[in-house]
C-alpha cells in the first residue's frame, strides 16, 4: 500500500492524474454477447469513460474520468439490471493510463447525448 | 380459404408429385439456425437474426426461406420472441394435360409469437444454466390458397396453416467458457380450419452442442472474436394431415436432421453458416418427397432497447 501511495503521489508530481477504477467480477457471462448488455448500460454510470472486458476472467474494468467516482453498489446495480448476478466489486484510485488499447479489451463508452429517444437509441446502437 | 375442396384436393394428391407435404416443414415454418427457443436475450436487449435457408429435395422441390427472428428482453426473466418467415418454393408437378409443370409460390409465412420465462437459473463465474418454459402461437399470416393449373397446391407450396396454432414447450441450456449445450421440446398444435383441413400437429425436439474453437488458448485479458463450431440436431414428429376432417394416410412422419455450423461472434454481432443433412426420414405413405440437403446462413445483431431517460 505504501508503495502504491508512493507511485500515486509520484505520478501526480510528474503531472499524471489519478482516476477511479472499478473492477467487477461477473457471473453468467460466458460469451461476448453477455458483455453487450452490460456495455449498453454503462452510460448510466456518471463519468465512466472506458470499459475493459476480460472473457477468461469473467471480469469488467471501468475507468472513470478524473474527478468522477463510483460506489461498488452502483456498479453492481448496473450488472443486476443487465440480468446477471454481480460478484465482488473493487473500487480504487489508479494512475490514468496513457492510452487504452482495443486489443487488450478496452472500449470507449458510447454516451447518448441526443435530445430525443430515437436519437439516443441510434447513438447507443450504431 | 380453399385449402382443399375435397375431391379436387385428393385428385391433386394422386396425380401430382405434391404428395410430399411434411418433407420440409422446417424450411417453411422454421425461423432460426436451427432453433431460436434457447436464444439468450437479457433485459432491455433486442436480438435481430436474419437467416437465409435454401433447401433441396427430391422431385426438384427447392425452397428458399428468409426467416427473421426478433427477441426482446422485457425483464431479466421474461423474453418476448417473434418469428417472421418469408420465401419461395418450387416443385415439379404433373399437369392435368399430362405434362410437367413447375409452379413457383412465394410470400410471407405464418408469424410466430411466444413468451419465454426463465424459471430456474444458476449463474456462476464460468458457466450459466437456464430452464425456460415458453408459450405462444403462430398467426395465420401465410397464404394457403396457392393454385396452379387451376388446382389447389399442396402444403409444400403453401406458406401458412390457415389457423391460429398454439405453441408451447420448454428450453434449457448450459453455457460455459468453452462450450454450450442447449435443447428444447416444443409442440405446435395445428387445429382444423373451417374447411376441415389441418397440416398436422408437430412435436419438435432440438439439441445443440457448441464448442469455441478459436482462439485455441483464450487470452488472459480482452474480449477476442470467437469462432464456434456448432452441431445441431432437429427431430420432427409430425401427425398426419386432416383432409375433409379425415386423417390422410400419405402424410406425417418422423424426420431427424443434423446441421454443422461455423460461427464468428463479437461484442455486437454474430455471423455464421453451415450445412444440414437429413439423417432419418420415416415418412408415412408412398411417394413422399425427401429432403436431400439444406444450407443455413445467418447474421445476428444485438441492440439496446430505446433510451427513454437521458443520462448525464
Amino acid at each position: 500500500m505504501r508503495l502504491l501511495a508512493f507511485f500515486l503521489i509520484a505520478g501526480q508530481a510528474c503531472g499524471a492524474q489519478t482516476i477511479t477504477r472499478a473492477t467487477a467480477n461477473l457471473n453468467g457471462v460466458t460469451s461476448p454477447r453477455g458483455f453487450f448488455n452490460i456495455t449498453v448500460r454503462l452510460y448510466q454510470l456518471g463519468g465512466v469513460e472506458w470499459a475493459k472486458y476480460d472473457l477468461k476472467k469473467s471480469m469488467i474494468t471501468l475507468d472513470f474520468k478524473p474527478g468522477s467516482t463510483v460506489t461498488a453498489a452502483a456498479v453492481q446495480g448496473v450488472i443486476s439490471a443487465a440480468g446477471y448476478k454481480p460478484g465482488a466489486v473493487q473500487v480504487q484510485q489508479v494512475a490514468q493510463p496513457e492510452r487504452y488499447e482495443h486489443r487488450l479489451g478496452w472500449s470507449k463508452i458510447r454516451r447518448p447525448t441526443a435530445g430525443n429517444a430515437v436519437g439516443r437509441w441510434f447513438q447507443v446502437n450504431f | 380459404m380453399v385449402w382443399h375442396s375435397s375431391k379436387r384436393w385428393l385428385r391433386l394428391r394422386r396425380r401430382s408429385s405434391v404428395a410430399l407435404l411434411l418433407a420440409v416443414p422446417a424450411a417453411l415454418y422454421g425461423s432460426a439456425i436451427t432453433f431460436s427457443t434457447s436464444l439468450p436475450v437479457a433485459r432491455d436487449q433486442i436480438v435481430v437474426r436474419f437467416n437465409i435457408q435454401p433447401s433441396f429435395s427430391t422431385r426438384q422441390l427447392n425452397t428458399f426461406q428468409f426467416p427473421l427472428s426478433i427477441a426482446y428482453g422485457l425483464t431479466s426473466k421474461l423474453g418476448l420472441f417473434a418469428s417472421l418467415s418469408q420465401g419461395f418454393a418450387s416443385v415439379n408437378v404433373t399437369t392435368s394435360a399430362g405434362g410437367l409443370g413447375r409452379p413457383l409460390s412465394g410470400g410471407a409465412g405464418d408469424t410466430g409469437f411466444y413468451a419465454r420465462y426463465t424459471l430456474f437459473k444458476v449463474d456462476k463465474p464460468n458457466s450459466t444454466f437456464r430452464v425456460t418454459p415458453l408459450a405462444g402461437a403462430f398467426l395465420p399470416t401465410g397464404g394457403n390458397s396457392f393454385t396452379f393449373d387451376s388446382k389447389l397446391q399442396g402444403k409444400s407450396l403453401q406458406s401458412g396453416s390457415g389457423t391460429v396454432d398454439p405453441y408451447a414447450g420448454v428450453a434449457a441450456g448450459i453455457s460455459a467458457k468453452r462450450w454450450t449445450v442447449a435443447g428444447d421440446m416444443t409442440y405446435r398444435l395445428n387445429p382444423l380450419t373451417r374447411s376441415n383441413f389441418s397440416p398436422g400437429s408437430e412435436l419438435r425436439l432440438d439439441g445443440q452442442a457448441e464448442l469455441k474453437i478459436w482462439p485455441i488458448r483464450m487470452p488472459g485479458e480482452g474480449l477476442p472474436h470467437l469462432v464456434n463450431l456448432s452441431f445441431e440436431s432437429n427431430c420432427y414428429l409430425t401427425r398426419r394431415d386432416y383432409l375433409n376432417g379425415v386423417r390422410s394416410a400419405n402424410s406425417g412422419g418422423k424426420v431427424l436432421r443434423e446441421s454443422v455450423l461455423l460461427q464468428l461472434s463479437s461484442l455486437r454481432w454474430q455471423v455464421g453458416g453451415g450445412i444440414q443433412v437429413p439423417l432419418w426420414q420415416d415418412l408415412n405413405g408412398v411417394g413422399r418427397v425427401r429432403q436431400k440437403v439444406g444450407y443455413l446462413v445467418f447474421f445476428e445483431y444485438y441492440l439496446a432497447a430505446p433510451v427513454w431517460k437521458k443520462h448525464g
